[in-house]
């Protein structure tokens, strides 16, 4: 029971903490599409183009990928193949994903130290990209690289300690079938769905 | 047993001079190791990507590769200092005057040794041309605020130098779809790039100042280098000069005949504008600019940057005129 | 150990740890790290170099993630994404579907045909099938799978119309092609154009055919009046505003085919606050759905990235490459059903462009000693590299249509749906072997 509030407690922190990483992510991704905006429109009518945006894209790009890797953990939607596993036993599906979490821990916990090394290299020589203007460094992009996959293994970490902090399973083909026909109820005259229904 | 060493190449294998160098150089190395060891080439970024080639090699994903120091300024400051914005835009003068002057820079070679390479040849891809499709830009007034894709490099010159022009950053593949919807009137180029990029069918004039060009490097993971026997070393380094005249002569010949083909190309002639000495000249003035900005660059890593680069021009002079009095190898050799 | 048989021992266990249930991301970066080490170990002459090996590797991998995600052609994804994601939030989607349902109520399977037809227009804007089938899936699995479509049939109808993007021009992979073989890009586009309209013919018939035999795979539509008809067009503007805008701005230059995507988001978030259609909380989620979508496949994408290099290290595509062409004294047809047979082999394990770079150099050669057309060559070319990417279990357009599903829809669900399509897709390509002027006749007018 105990254990149990612990992990509670310790879930709850990481999805604040998860909440403003994605915030920042939602942040950065406006300001991609920005970014791609203004320097068209500026081209377009002004004949001035953003310098560096291309870099700055690039860079922008790996905040959008790296940030949010937890929060999708905790949602239990990382990409996997479930149609061999579903039809084994709940117990035997139950030790497979933890020996996925465990894998997944040894290797992008393996990839968040190496990508550590990498951008503190980059960080002791300030490199800048490809034919920059701007000079702008590469360090905080990839920087983002092994604070995002870290804290991407702590949440795979709690997960395989506490199996009360599992997303729920996905669920079997019958029972997403069942749930479906639930949903269908909902479907108004014109065969529009209330939305209400279709969220979780 | 053999040998098999990875080389990674951004070249397409198309039967070009350049590439046909490249055969002739594994071939060889093949025959003169008695079969012992073998280089395997890996082209057009099919095993790592350009941008990536220096890393790989280093960390030995690639045992040889292609580089464009570019990409990692701040591993490679020194052999940056390879490019020039101004002087000879000639691939045979360039890479003889660097040989020359990495012969007496021990730094260049610490540089090496650092990112746990093994020098092996460098090359030119000779100068950047301008294309453009209303008018030739013969000077920078020329430019009159079109939108010209270039590279960061060029951009920054033409900030520095108020030249009126909009750089667009773009990939160079992106140029041939940008230049024919108009997304840009202009791009800098390499003549022999044009024709296998199809920029011709999108562009009509072609401008090359001549001045300053691009070089790049190609380098061996040195464990490796260290992995051969000592025979096996003697033969890549018996043919590292040969190698470097070979493909100057290579770089040369493929433009000039790329030159001729764009000429005449039934299709899509290219209009290539002659440029008088003061139309050069004021080439020469925005992008000596470059020049100071890029020794200004690379010595935040490396406090030799301008030593070598003083010394780089000094011989670059100094085998343009040699060339200029007796030729080029090539052709000195051909009475014998 | 052969470089050969290390490369076929770590694909295999790569594929039962991905049966088992292991993420996919997990188990891609563990085969392409574990095999790299391996290859690289295996270059000892006699023993195994396993220090070094593993140093090299490290260095690579602490590389990898940086690499592989700042890649500026790889920002139309997330772009995309937000698009279909903002015009969803805002009912635009919802609308256009409605008043396609009810214009195509005679046609079996309307809604699916609608948007197959949808993935070759936004062909026609977008240089890549990845992002082809990143805005449709997002914009049109969800409207299907609204109106009662069967699930295998809504995601595989998306996946595989979305390989459509590097058929239809404009194209990246034409454009690498075209370099490589040097031929001219205009005339491998326009090339594009025929087979491109031939595949989408095909996968509507397919559509309309079974859904004909079995309406149970899309709901019939109850007929309505023709005020009723054009009274639902009302709905339709937005999208139709958007569209206009989109390839309006990429024809006449005023965007590139790369930042057609960032353009077409903001248009999209325009409409949806001109419209007062959706609320700040409304578009927050949005740009969410958008970020884990393109979180989770890009955790993929590096893993394919991992797997690619060590496959190209082991010379597997080489060597099959050549013998895949290397009969002697056989009629030209054999070669070319074995070089098919190889790249849908290799499709089901690499990506795209990673193959047409490697086997090129011995294709093209055998391919002009045949005195086969390289346009037209091209063009099959491509037709094998997109099956590629819905064949399992490496399917980057299935990926991405399982990662804006969620768990609406499974990924095998997905897989079963787009055999259909692949069948298709070989028939496709049988016609365009058999009937090379099919593919020629457009560039032969230049
Ligand atoms: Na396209
Ligand atoms: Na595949």
């Amino acid at each position: 029971m105990a254990s149990n509030k612990l992990a509670a407690t310790i879930t709850t922190a990481m999805d604040r903490i998860d909440t403003i990483l994605v915030f920042l992510a939602q942040l950065i991704l406006a300001a991609l599409m920005m970014l791609t905006f203004v320097n068209v429109v500026g081209r377009a009518l002004f004949q001035q183009s953003l310098p560096d945006g291309l870099i700055v894209s690039e860079m922008m790009l790996v905040a959008i990928v790296f940030l949010p890797l937890s929060y999708v953990q905790s949602m239990g939607a990382h990409l996997e193949v479930t149609v061999f596993t579903d039809l084994l036993p709940a117990r035997v599906q139950k030790a497979l994903f933890c020996a996925g979490l465990a894998a997944g821990i040894l290797v992008f916990g393996h990839m968040a130290w190496l990508g550590w090394l990498s951008a503190h290299e980059s960080f002791k020589t300030g490199g800048y990209g490809f034919s920059a203007i701007l000079y702008i460094p590469e360090w905080p992009a990839r920087m983002l690289i092994p604070l995002g996959l870290g804290w991407w293994c702590l949440r795979m970490l709690t997960q395989l300690i506490w199996p009360s902090s599992q997303p729920e399973q996905a669920e079997s083909e019958l029972q997403l079938a069942l749930e479906n026909a639930g949903l269908d109820d909902q479907v108004d005259r014109f065969g529009r769905r209330d939305q209400s229904g279709d969220k979780r | 047993a053999t040998k098999t060493l990875s080389f990674a190449l951004p070249l397409a294998p198309t039967g070009s001079r350049v590439h046909q160098t490249w055969e002739w150089w594994a071939d060889t190395v093949k025959e003169k190791t008695g079969g012992s060891v073998e280089v395997k080439i890996y082209y057009m970024q099919s095993l790592v990507k350009l941008k990536d080639a220096a890393q790989a090699v280093t960390a030995g994903i690639a045992d040889l590769a292609y580089m464009s120091p570019a990409y990692t300024p701040d591993k490679l400051p020194l052999w940056y200092m390879e490019n020039t914005r101004i002087g000879s835009s000639d691939p045979y003068v360039v890479t003889e005057a660097f040989r020359r002057v990495r012969e007496n820079f021990p730094p260049l070679r610490e540089e090496e040794k650092k990112n746990n390479m093994k020098y092996v040849v460098h090359l030119s891809n000779g100068p950047q041309v301008l294309i453009s499709k209303t008018h030739p830009y013969t000077t920078p007034d020329d430019f009159q605020g079109d939108k010209v894709r270039m590279p960061g490099t060029m951009a920054k010159v033409a900030k520095m130098a108020d030249w009126k022009v909009d750089p667009v950053s773009l990939y160079f593949s992106e140029i041939y779809s940008a230049m024919g919807r108009g997304t840009i009137d202009g791009a800098m180029t390499y003549v022999p790039l044009i024709g296998p990029n199809s920029q011709n069918e999108v562009s009509k004039y072609v401008v090359e100042p001549k001045v300053g060009q691009n070089s790049n490097v190609v380098m061996m993971n040195l464990n490796s280098w260290q992995r051969l026997s000592e025979k096996e070393q003697a033969v890549f380094d018996g043919l590292r000069t040969e190698l470097m005249v070979r493909m100057a002569r290579a770089g040369i010949e493929d433009e000039a005949e790329q030159r001729e083909l764009l000429k005449n190309d039934p299709d899509n002639p290219l209009i290539f504008q002659e440029l008088t000495p003061a139309q050069r000249q004021a080439w020469e003035k925005g992008l000596a600019l470059g020049d100071d900005e890029m020794i200004k660059q690379m010595s935040r890593w490396n406090r030799h940057a301008g030593d070598l680069h003083q010394a780089y021009k000094e011989e670059i002079e100094k085998v343009a005129r040699e060339v200029e009095a007796e030729g080029y190898p090539w052709d000195r050799q051909r009475p014998q | 150990m052969e470089p050969q048989t290390i490369g076929i021992v770590v694909t295999t266990l790569m594929i039962l740890a991905l049966l088992l249930r292991i993420p996919i991301a997990v188990s891609l970066v563990a085969a392409g790290y574990g095999g790299l080490v391996l290859v690289l170990a295996a270059r000892g002459d006699d023993t195994m170099m396993f220090a070094s090996a593993f140093q090299s590797a490290n260095t690579f991998l602490g590389e990898l993630p940086y690499s592989s995600t700042a890649e500026y052609t790889f920002t139309t994804i997330p772009m995309f994404l937000l698009m279909g994601y903002l015009a969803t939030e805002g009912g635009f989607t919802r609308d256009i579907y409605a008043t396609a349902r009810l214009w195509l109520a005679r046609i079996p399977g309307g809604l699916a045909v609608a948007s197959s037809v949808g993935c070759a227009l936004f062909a026609a804007i977008s240089g890549s099938s990845l992002a082809t089938a990143a805005a449709m899936g997002k914009m049109a699995l969800p409207e299907m799978l609204n109106w009662k479509y069967d699930k295998g049939l809504a995601a595989g109808v998306v996946a595989a119309s979305g390989t459509l993007g590097s058929l239809i021009p404009p194209s990246i992979l034409m454009i690498l092609y075209a370099v490589f073989t040097e031929q001219s890009i205009a005339k491998l586009f326009v090339a594009g154009v025929i087979p491109g309209l031939l595949s989408l013919g095909i996968y509507v018939a397919m559509v309309m055919l079974r859904c004909r035999l079995n309406p149970d795979l899309a709901p019939p539509v109850p007929r309505v009046g023709f005020r009723e008809k054009i009274h639902s067009l009302k709905g339709a503007w937005g999208m139709i505003v958007l569209i206009v805008l989109v390839v309006t701005g990429l024809y006449t230059g005023v965007f590139t085919p790369t930042e057609a995507g960032g353009v077409g988001s903001f248009g999209a978030f325009l409409l949806c606050l001109l419209s007062r259609r959706i609320g700040m909380a409304d578009a927050s989620n949005a740009f969410k759905e958008t970020l884990k979508s393109t979180s989770m496949l890009f955790a993929a994408i590096i893993g394919a990235y991992m797997v690619t290099t060590f496959t190209a290290l082991t010379g597997i595509a080489g060597d099959l490459t050549n013998w895949a062409a290397g009969f002697n004294d056989v009629p030209p047809i054999v070669i070319l059903v074995s070089l098919s047979l190889l790249y849908v082999f290799l499709g089901t394990f690499m990506g795209a462009i990673e193959i047409m770079l490697l086997t090129l150099p011995v294709v093209v050669p055998i391919i002009k000693g045949l005195e086969y057309d390289l346009i037209w060559f091209g063009i099959i070319m491509i037709k094998y590299l997109e099956i590629g990417l819905i064949s399992p279990p490496l399917g980057i357009n299935v990926f991405i249509i399982k990662s804006v599903a969620g768990d609406k829809v499974r990924l095998a669900q997905i897989f079963r749906g787009v055999t259909w399509f692949i069948a298709m897709d070989i028939l496709t390509l049988a016609i365009l072997i058999l009937f090379p002027e099919i593919t020629l006749y457009l560039p032969s007018l230049m």
